[in-house]
């Protein structure tokens, strides 16, 4: 018994983390503990980093279809409070049916090929025949034989062309990486720079969206990314062309950067001008103008990203939210923004990696099974899910774990919840470029609230002809799920069988998914005081990669802030020295 | 088909901790060994320009920078690989059997199109510590053989052996697998300072 005991306890030592003390360890890793992770370990701390899982990301991860149809099918049933936790799950798989349809159709075409050719033979045998008569009348013997030989060598002569296999939406679904919280980058945006000023980006690639698109009135609006194209559009009056013009003029001389200080009193004073005009309100701001409802529409959904509470925008962040768009466009390209060329997961993971070089250690599949803390509140050290006891002075994660090991402490949070829905189709929208996105505004499609659509093609074209990736997003009130949310915009857009697709010339769905997920983040309240409250070490980051600015801004100052609280006067993720610069040890 | 663009390889390494992946790459790219073993800090990867066949060829080759460890490697780490490298310690036989796993954990995570043709070569380091020796050629050789006939190399990244023609190697089947997808994946946009403007005229 206790020689069992002592060879149990030896086994799972040997999965031990040689070390045993480190200056914080995090638990999850979603963009914020990831990013975090990154700058503490460049700034020279001991980094322990666990997931429970055995990928990256948690909420911010991507997956090849067969992975997230396994995720979907697991959330199903599982109430497990750990990112990514999602709820309302509904799949439904057209594929086969269509993969079927277009093999019965393939076999028939064939099958009418191999009858024409048959047809055209069997004629120019019947020709052949009459000749070989004609010239041949009077020979009897041992024509039948030669006859059938012939035959023969003209089977021989015509084998049936092998066609490659086609393979199923299922065998090629690892050329999709898919996003279960797709976020876009503004290429001028705090992500892109950070990614640049940090190094980061050496781990990513990226592609540029092609066009964007507001959808009002059953119509796709370009939404035009230069003067020229304002101009050229044929959708807008010439006085709704003016009327863009002038909003957008407004925002550049409130924000074209300066380094004359009288242009600088000039600008504020001209903020402070209209902050008092339209009391603080972005919105005000917009409708002051006069403009037609569709450019109202335009200018507030498309040109400005901040969705959420559109009432209570502040004058100051609607003005820098159109600001940022603007100056983004025609960075990389057309659109203002780019995405992640194998998706959004990858941005976790290339912080991780940062992490790693600068000694962070990792270890997936590991969680914590419990805090400890001295009679004053003061966390001492945490104890891994194998029995490891590690001494630390801060422990971070998320506030559905810290709010299962810490229940000394309350850490209010407010939650937030989303509708998704996944779809992969056999081709792209009638009228759009490949790389799209699309703003839906209230009520467009009895929707309540903004839906953001997002439309991707795969990462290997040529082997996908035409199959496209759409995500749908939309902040969820209340208790409905994201099939009560989205259906009716889906419907809009897509078929949901062949007969239908081929009356409406619509993208026909042939796989797609609806679920729910809910984030736990911090009010601003609480950033600015509750979450560092603990003295005691034990730090709370939101879970929401979906700041209500498409950006990652938000998630970035939040990990900034927990940054400077642990490392006060350190640099955020100074940029890494290239590897030409290293000095390596000498030999011996 | 005759191909005149900048050919970039990446190339992993793989292999149980304390193998030598770091030294064979610091020997290889910094000529360069340091006996010291630091558990791979500031390692992240390192590039050299080689020639192969009258090709000029930047090879990118990426450390684990530790993350192996605990086998948490993350799939980003994988992608767009040209070429695996899998080292084992010949004086571990511990490092030697695992080969297996790391194989697979390849396989899985990077999902190459033709995973039976996907080039690996195996590194069986640290020869120069020859009276320690307990996993012999012939052993690997025959492993590297049922694998599809992997390329072997025994290899002392200390005393600089075999590396320089292991890594010849490497370059060579990289880019016979790059030359030989029909359908070779895009790459993307790397985000940098001062991009240039796409277009002129640039709105607002």
């Amino acid at each position: 018994m206790e020689e069992e005991q002592r060879l149990n306890i030896k086994k799972e030592k040997e999965t031990w983390i040689d070390v045993d003390q480190f200056d914080v360890v995090l638990l999850g890793t979603n963009f914020i503990e990831s990013i975090l992770a990154g700058a503490l370990a460049r700034a020279g701390k001991s980094v322990l980093h666990l997931d429970k899982n055995s990928f990256y990301g948690g909420f911010d991860s991507s997956f090849t279809l067969s992975q997230l149809a396994t995720l979907l099918e697991e959330s199903k049933d599982v109430k497990d409070p750990i990112p990514p936790y999602l709820s309302n799950v509904i799949v439904t798989d057209n594929s086969k049916i269509f993969e079927e349809e277009e093999r019965l159709e393939q076999e028939r075409k064939d099958k009418e090929e191999q009858e024409e050719q048959e047809r055209k033979r069997l004629e120019q045998e019947k020709e052949k025949q009459t000749e070989q008569q004609d010239t041949k009348d009077d020979e009897t013997k041992g024509g039948e034989g030669e006859e059938s030989k012939g035959e023969e060598q003209q089977q021989e002569q015509t084998p049936i062309v092998k066609k490659p296999i086609k393979k199923t939406l299922h065998e090629l679904g690892r050329f999709f990486s898919i996003d279960l919280a797709p976020t876009l980058l503004y290429s001028r945006g705090s992500m892109v720079n950070l990614l640049i000023s940090s190094s980061a980006s050496k781990y990513l690639e990226f592609k540029s969206l092609d066009q964007n698109y507001l959808y009002a009135k059953n119509t796709l609006y370009n939404i035009p990314s230069t003067k020229g194209s304002i101009f050229k559009d044929s959708t807008f009056s010439l006085r709704e062309k003016r009327l863009i013009m002038k909003f957008i003029e407004t925002i550049r001389e409130l924000t074209q950067p300066t380094e004359n200080e009288q242009d600088k009193q000039e600008q504020e004073k001209k903020l402070e001008e209209l902050n008092s005009k339209h009391d603080g309100n972005f919105l005000k701001l917009v409708k002051s103008f006069g403009m037609t409802e569709l450019v109202e529409s335009f200018v507030l959904y498309g040109l400005s990203l901040i969705h959420e509470n559109l009432e209570s925008i502040s004058l100051k962040q609607g003005v820098e939210s159109v600001q940022l768009y603007v100056s983004s466009l025609l960075v990389y390209g057309t659109s203002p923004f780019l995405v992640p060329y194998y998706g959004c997961g990858d941005i976790p993971q290339a912080f991780c990696r940062l992490c790693a070089v600068y000694g962070g250690t990792y270890v997936l599949q590991r969680s914590v099974e419990s805090l400890s803390f001295d009679e004053n509140n003061i966390l001492q050290g945490i104890k891994c899910t194998e029995g490891q006891p590690i001494k630390t002075k801060y422990f971070i994660a998320s506030p559905a774990y810290v709010k299962t090991l810490d229940t000394q402490n309350t850490y209010p949070t407010i939650t937030k919840r989303y509708s998704r829905f996944i779809g992969i189709t056999n081709k792209k929208l009638n009228n759009t470029l490949e790389q799209s996105f699309i703003t839906l505004p209230p009520n467009t499609c009895s929707n309540k609230n903004v839906i953001n659509i997002l439309q991707l093609d795969s990462i290997c074209v040529p082997y996908l002809k035409g199959k496209t990736l759409y995500h749908f997003t939309t902040l969820s009130e209340g208790e409905s799920t994201a099939e009560e949310d989205l259906k009716s915009s889906v419907d809009n857009f897509f078929a949901n069988n062949t007969q239908e697709a081929t009356s409406t010339d619509k993208p026909r769905l042939e796989w797609s998914s609806y679920f729910n997920f809910t984030f736990e983040t911090l009010t601003n309240d609480i950033k600015e005081k509750n979450v560092l409250n603990k003295d005691g070490g034990v730090l709370v980051c939101s879970d929401s990669p979906i700041g209500s600015t498409i950006d990652y801004a938000s998630q970035l100052e939040e990990a900034k802030k927990l940054f400077e609280y642990i490392c006060p006067n350190e640099i955020f993720l100074e940029k890494v020295p290239e590897p030409e610069d290293i000095v390596w040890g000498e030999a011996q | 088909m005759a191909t005149k663009k900048k050919v970039l390889l990446k190339v992993i390494i793989l292999g149980d901790s304390g193998v030598g992946k770091t030294s064979l790459m610091n020997q290889y790219v910094n000529k360069k060994f340091s006996n010291q073993y630091k558990a791979t800090i500031g390692a992240d990867f390192l590039t050299k320009e080689l020639m192969v066949d009258d090709r000029v060829v930047t090879m990118q080759i990426w450390d684990t920078a530790g993350q192996e460890r605990f086998q948490s490697l993350g799939v980003a780490f994988y992608r767009g690989a040209d070429c695996c490298v899998l080292v084992y310690d010949v004086n571990v036989a511990k490092t030697f059997e695992n080969l297996d796993s790391w194989r697979d954990e390849f396989l899985i995570q990077a999902g190459p199109r033709d995973p039976d043709n996907f080039p690996f070569v195996v590194l069986g380091n640290k020869i120069d510590l020859e009276n320690q020796r307990v996993v012999s050629q012939k052993r690997a050789a025959s492993w590297c053989q049922s694998k599809g006939n992997i390329p072997y190399y025994e290899t002392s990244a200390k005393e600089a052996i075999n590396v320089e023609q292991a890594f010849q190697t490497i370059a060579r089947n990289a880019i016979k697998l790059e030359d030989g997808l029909v359908f070779p994946i895009p790459s993307g946009i790397q985000i940098q300072p001062e991009p240039t403007p796409a277009k002129s005229g640039v709105c607002c």
